[in-house]
């Protein structure tokens, strides 16, 4: 059976351990059933290792190996190829959470099911010309569930979709929204170069986790359960992190900023929100108007 | 709590862009399984704090899990609404068989619950609050009794001379087999004599002595009280049954039993077939919201799982005969021959086959005893009396 091409000949000690685990987890594996041969497997393998990234996978090939899942990774491949009977279990297995997580994501029944079904055509690697065949499934590795990459895969274009779209506002809504004649975003505050540099400096030096605590709490607004599930700890836990996290980072900040020369109380102000007087607004710019001549009441006058 | 960020580092924490491609969609799906090794994860969560498009994309895809699992579990439970025996403490689980004792006996049933079996659903709706009552009645009584009844060892001394010299007496020789004997041992045993066996207990299927799986903690399970003696064996029940102990002690020399494991009596739940080996979730922290789930070995070497009030088959595409399956929450462990350990997340959804290996070899024996304090703490003991330990649920073994 076909599979997706090498991109890299491995080396030879990857290709030993892609071997070994070959011989050892094929029988296991159903892959025999799906008509890939051991050759076939160990390309699907060699074509998952080369394609990951050494730097952050590490390089425990046969660690690595043993954590992909094998099973759904051969599905996959075997669909990809067309097979099936592969399509069959792939359907038998997944059909009705594909299109649950499509609800569960999108919220509407009719575009859920829109979203699922342009989904599935990728999936099974119809183009819209339906000539070239070309599934979407070779994107899948074996690093996590299959399903759960079903459910990424949905997302992903559910966001893409949905920006698609955005910018297509009807009037009506802009009107009922009040945003017919929307203004422009204020000018961004001045920033004291010493503020900046401790802000900085102190947010590089937070864990990867803190600020994406900050990040899903502060800039998305998640709620504390949505971060906790993402996380897996109890919402409790976040809150905690969280007070622990903002505390110490405004303590820090201000140590820095008043060792980089300011007083406690510039300190204390720079990191309050933003003061009106510090918005560098250009009231002329601001207020002038698209249409020349004088303002409504002078013309009125003139016509008059 | 309401934690506040001034405004000057939200700003800044919003500058922050992620100058590196986005992860695949394969590795945000490992990141919310949580599957990714340490460092690769903290490199995605790194991506992440900077990304807002990842981020929208993996809670987004968190959110549709999270509710799947949670209707996956509302289903079950609405499917098995009875209580399990849970792993919580030898003292515990002796008052769970207790109050289960008396729950199943007609005459010690209180009087709160009795209508309950006799109505309609009305009545079976408006009683609900009194089964949490009842249950906690039933507990404290049964402990009251437990405590009342429990036999002094010269009152066992004194019933092992009256059944037989040198034999424990009737009641604790089928629980002492039943303890002390391996899960291959009661499987290779001859199937026809299996139920007799049971029907020796001359217990009904109904009574709780029945119903109960009987835990291999010893200790615990020998000095209760509240098996029921045969009441009338037959003589060709009796021998039957001795000629199974005699078949159980000459497997005496096969490893021991996981203690994470628990027997089903040959028989005696109306689904289980004969040598069942079944296990129920062991408590861990995240664990307990699973614990409807009820897994088992058949006497072939088969991983069976009981779903919708039938005993569905798992792993079914493995030919690996199995000895011992483990359940920590949602994460279920099956341990077979020649190695095999396999490991699901998802309560036997999806199955990964995970490697017993280091740098001197991979495990080639057979998996005989699977246990995890946690889920990701555990033990694995295979024949030769090996012993792989695992503190990252399953990624990494170490021989000892």
């Amino acid at each position: 059976m076909a599979s997706t091409p090498v991109p890299g000949t491995p080396s030879a000690e990857v290709g030993t351990a892609i071997r070994e685990f070959c011989a050892w987890q094929y029988p296991q594996c159903g892959a025999e059933k799906f008509g890939i041969g051991e050759t076939g497997l160990a390309e699907i393998l060699a074509d998952v290792v080369s394609r990951r990234d050494p730097t952050t996978a590490g390089t425990d090939i046969p660690g690595f190996l043993a954590s992909i899942k094998l099973e759904e990774l051969v599905l996959a491949r075997a669909c990809a190829a067309g097979n099936d009977y592969a399509w069959e279990v792939f359907l038998t297995r997944y059909r009705a959470t594909f299109y649950g997580s499509a609800y569960k994501i999108v919220r509407e029944e009719s575009q859920a099911r829109e979203l699922a079904d342009s989904l599935y055509a990728e999936l099974y690697g119809v183009d819209a010309k339906g000539q070239q065949r070309t599934s979407k499934l070779l994107y899948y590795q074996g690093r996590g569930s299959l399903q759960g990459w079903l459910r990424t895969v949905i997302a992903q274009e559910y966001i893409n979709r949905y920006r698609s779209v955005r910018r297509e506002t009807s009037l009506d809504e802009a009107v009922d929204g009040g945003k017919q004649f929307e203004s422009r975003p204020p000018d961004i505050a001045v920033l004291d170069p010493r503020v900046e540099a401790a802000v900085s400096t102190e947010l590089a030096a937070l864990d990867a986790e803190e600020r994406f605590l900050l990040a899903s709490y502060f800039l998305d607004h998640r709620t504390l359960a949505d971060i906790a599930k993402v996380i897996r700890v109890h919402e409790s836990t976040i809150s905690r992190k969280l007070e622990r996290i903002t505390s110490g980072l405004h303590k820090r900040i201000r140590k820095q900023m008043m060792q980089s020369g300011m007083s406690a109380r510039e300190s204390d102000e720079a990191i309050q929100d933003i003061d009106v007087r510090d918005l560098r607004v250009n009231v002329k710019e601001t207020l002038r108007q698209e249409t020349p001549g004088g303002a409504f009441y002078k013309q009125k006058g003139e016509r008059g | 709590m309401n934690p506040e960020l001034c405004k000057t580092v939200r700003d800044a924490l919003a500058r922050q862009t992620s100058g590196e491609a986005h992860p695949s969609a394969d590795v945000l799906a490992s990141f919310v399984e949580q599957t990714l090794p340490l460092e690769e994860r903290r490199l995605v969560t790194d991506h992440l704090a900077r990304c807002a498009d990842c981020r929208e994309v993996v809670f987004l895809a968190s959110s549709a899990a999270e509710e799947q699992v949670a209707e996956d579990q509302k289903q079950e439970q609405e499917l098995m609404p009875r209580v399990p025996v849970r792993r919580i403490s030898p003292a515990l689980q002796a008052q769970a068989k207790l109050a289960a004792t008396f729950r199943a006996t007609p005459a010690a049933a209180t009087p709160a619950a009795a209508p309950k079996e006799t109505s309609g659903r009305k009545w079976s709706l408006r009683l609900v609050w009194a089964v949490p009552v009842a249950a906690a009645l039933v507990l404290s009584f049964g402990l009251f009794v437990q405590k009342r009844s429990l036999p002094s060892a010269p009152q066992l001394a004194s019933n092992a001379t009256r059944s037989a010299p040198g034999q424990p007496p009737p009641e604790m020789q089928h629980e002492i087999a039943a303890q002390s004997s391996p899960p291959e041992a009661l499987m290779k045993l001859p199937e026809e004599k299996q139920p007799k066996a049971a029907k020796a207990k001359g217990a009904p299927p109904t009574t709780a002595h029945s119903t109960l799986a009987y835990e291999d903690t010893l200790g615990v399970a020998k000095a209760r009280p509240m098996a029921p003696p045969p009441k009338s064996a037959a003589p060709s029940e009796a021998a039957d049954m001795q000629s199974n102990l005699y078949v159980l002690s000459q497997k005496a020399a096969a490893p021991p039993v996981s203690t994470r494991n628990t027997f089903a009596e040959s028989a005696t739940s109306d689904n289980a077939p004969a040598g069942a080996l079944v296990a129920t979730p062991q408590t861990s922290a995240r664990g307990l919201s699973a614990a409807h789930t009820q897994w088992r070995i058949t006497i072939d070497g088969q991983v069976e799982h009981f779903v919708a009030g039938a005993w569905i088959p798992a792993l079914t595409n493995q030919t690996t005969i199995f000895h011992t399956v483990a359940v920590v929450g949602n994460d279920v462990w099956a341990g077979g021959e020649g190695g095999a350990l396999f490991h699901s997340i998802d309560r036997g959804q999806h199955w990964t086959r995970m490697s017993l290996a280091n740098a001197s070899g991979a495990e080639a024996g057979m998996v005989t005893s699977i246990h995890f304090d946690d889920v990701q703490h555990g033990v694995v003991t295979t024949d030769s009396g090996t012993h792989w330990v695992t503190s990252d649920g399953g990624a990494t073994w170490t021989k000892q």
